[in-house]
């Protein structure tokens, strides 16, 4: 039976829970690239530079492939290529960060030919410790750019929120069909 | 193509105000005042005299009757009081003071999306489609709110696919629709109307496979999710 | 999303050395086009070269180029990567993974199709003692 294989892009900037949301998903212990950190500006002792891939086996010879976009700027380059032909797209956004809708602005911006006929959902992590922006804020953000995503609250170290980001973008994937 | 997230033309929401206990002088005046005033309003206003209502409005003699509505206008004689969930109207009855009443119910009621909508008669082969994502208020968090929401992204859909795919009961979906249609972000076209534009379809990927329901079903359930 | 970055004080002690390597290296190594020299994390630290390139930019991608390889070692079970080439049509990028005075870096040579490799491995080999010994 041939090999039917998806791939969900984890994308967003540094500290959004990329890696930690494809842990959750995965069922082999996700393949990481991370490095020690220079910048004294972020405050993590690690830091993607590669990619994170992970793999959900689905059975009948189908998988999930998860892969993780490096956060930082200077990485952008792999933002697009690890984003290629993929099934979706979910952003991860960190609402504790100093400016969580510019950071959103700057992946719009990234992957803006992509937009149009990309499935794509937005997780904004962190909500509770910081509600400003809203969750609805974004949701502008985006209207204002003609585009329209699901916008959730997300915990990714809650599997169900992970997963829920998922499923509204296979639901966007099995619309287009 | 992911459509422009124009506002859609302003859908005036349904709300029913139920009359009890008024005399034949203040029916005729409220029913003369919503047909002058009702262009000034935010919503379409009918008068009913029993089933679901989301206003009560009554004669300041009434009493024991529980009141399911969102509000309440008392219309009584002059010194009458006035307590929290209740607008108290004075006779004569008063447009303006009438149109200043509805207009504040017209505002709770839009501010608190956890009431139920009504149900609205659209028709049978109407499709629906999402011009933005709504507010949190109006999710509330509802991971079927959330999942119907999804499907109402990409492209049109009728009240029957989308309970058909999202495995959510029509009721619930059409109830859910009424709400989305109150907020001005709903497109909502007629089944001639979507055939004639087939560019409001969701272009497909670049290397887009096709796949069915099934295929998706078997992503879903390896995946654990199992909503229903 | 504004990257304004501040290198750790461990990185800013070895800019110095870096800018001294770099230049060494582009000397020596006959053909050579550029080096740069970064962090593990793709910052540069140094470059050198007439070829105009963007070195913050190639210091980014080789260390993402290294992790890879880092990465799929691990996987393989061949102990931590050394050298990584890219050999392309009209030229060579050859990365060397260092680490110098507990820091994990990364020196990259584009060079010519006509360089030797194992003459730019040797030297790319003598860069990090060198920087070890600064």
């Amino acid at each position: 039976m041939a090999m039917t294989q998806h791939k969900i892009v984890f994308s967003g900037p540094p500290g959004a829970g990329k890696t930690t949301a494809i842990a959750m998903l995965s069922d082999t212990p996700p393949v990481v690239t991370d490095v020690r950190n220079t910048d004294a500006g972020l405050s993590k002792e690690l830091t993607t530079v590669g990619l994170d891939f992970g793999q959900a086996d689905l059975g009948n010879g189908q998988c999930v492939r998860l892969f993780g976009t490096p956060g930082q700027l200077r990485f952008d380059f792999m933002w697009r290529i690890i984003a290629t032909d993929a099934l979706g797209l979910v952003i991860l956004i960190d609402n504790t960060r100093p400016d969580p809708l510019d950071d959103f602005a700057t992946y719009l911006d990234a992957y803006a030919d992509l937009l149009p006929t990309i499935n794509c959902a937005v997780g904004i992590g962190r909500t509770g410790e910081c509600p400003l922006p809203t969750v609805d804020q974004f949701s502008s953000l985006l209207a204002e750019r003609g585009l329209a995503f699901p916008v959730l609250p997300v915990d990714v170290r809650r599997r169900e929120d992970v997963l829920m980001l998922v499923d509204t973008v296979l639901i966007q994937a099995e619309m287009r069909t | 193509m992911n459509r422009e997230a124009a506002t859609a033309p302003q859908v005036k929401r349904e709300l029913r105000l139920h009359l009890q206990n008024l005399n034949d002088n203040d029916l005729a005046k409220v029913n003369a005042f919503l047909r002058i005033g009702g262009e000034r309003l935010q919503c379409d206003w009918t008068v009913v005299f029993d089933g679901e209502f989301e206003v009560l409005m009554r004669g300041n003699d009434l009493h024991g009757t529980a009141s399911p509505a969102a509000a309440t206008v008392c219309l009584a004689d002059a010194g009458t009081g006035q307590h929290d969930a209740v607008e108290a109207l004075a006779r004569p009855l008063q447009y303006e003071a009438l149109l200043d009443a509805l207009s504040a119910m017209e505002n709770r009621i839009a501010s608190t999306p956890a009431l139920r909508a009504v149900p609205r008669a659209f028709p049978p082969d109407a499709r629906f489609r999402l011009l933005r994502w709504p507010s949190a208020d109006l999710l509330q968090g509802d991971r079927d709110r959330q999942r119907l929401a999804s499907f109402l992204l990409t492209r049109l859909v009728s009240l029957d696919e989308l309970a058909r795919l999202s495995h959510v009961g029509k009721p619930q979906c059409a109830e859910f629709l009424a709400l989305l249609a109150t907020t001005g972000t709903l497109d909502i076209a007629a089944a001639d109307a979507v055939a004639a534009t087939i560019t409001a379809r969701a272009e497909p990927r670049a290397n887009h496979q096709e796949f069915d329901a099934h295929h998706f079903a078997t992503i879903r359930h390896g995946l654990g999710l199992t909503w229903r | 999303m504004n990257e304004m970055t501040s290198l750790s004080t461990l990185t800013t002690t070895l800019l110095h050395p870096a800018r001294q390597t770099a230049q060494a290296l582009f000397a020596e190594v006959d053909g050579a086009r550029a080096v740069v020299i970064a962090t593990a994390d793709g910052f540069d630290l140094a470059h050198a070269g007439h070829q105009a390139i963007d070195p913050a930019r190639l210091a980014a991608m080789v260390s993402s180029v290294s992790a890879l390889g880092d990465a799929a070692s691990r996987e393989t079970g061949i102990g931590t990567p050394r050298y990584l080439v890219i050999e392309s049509s009209d030229g060579r990028l050859v990365v060397r993974c260092m680490q110098v005075q507990q820091q994990a870096l990364v020196a990259v040579v584009l060079t010519d199709k006509s360089v030797t490799l194992g003459f730019v491995l040797s030297h790319l080999a003598q860069a990090e003692q060198l920087m070890n010994a600064a």
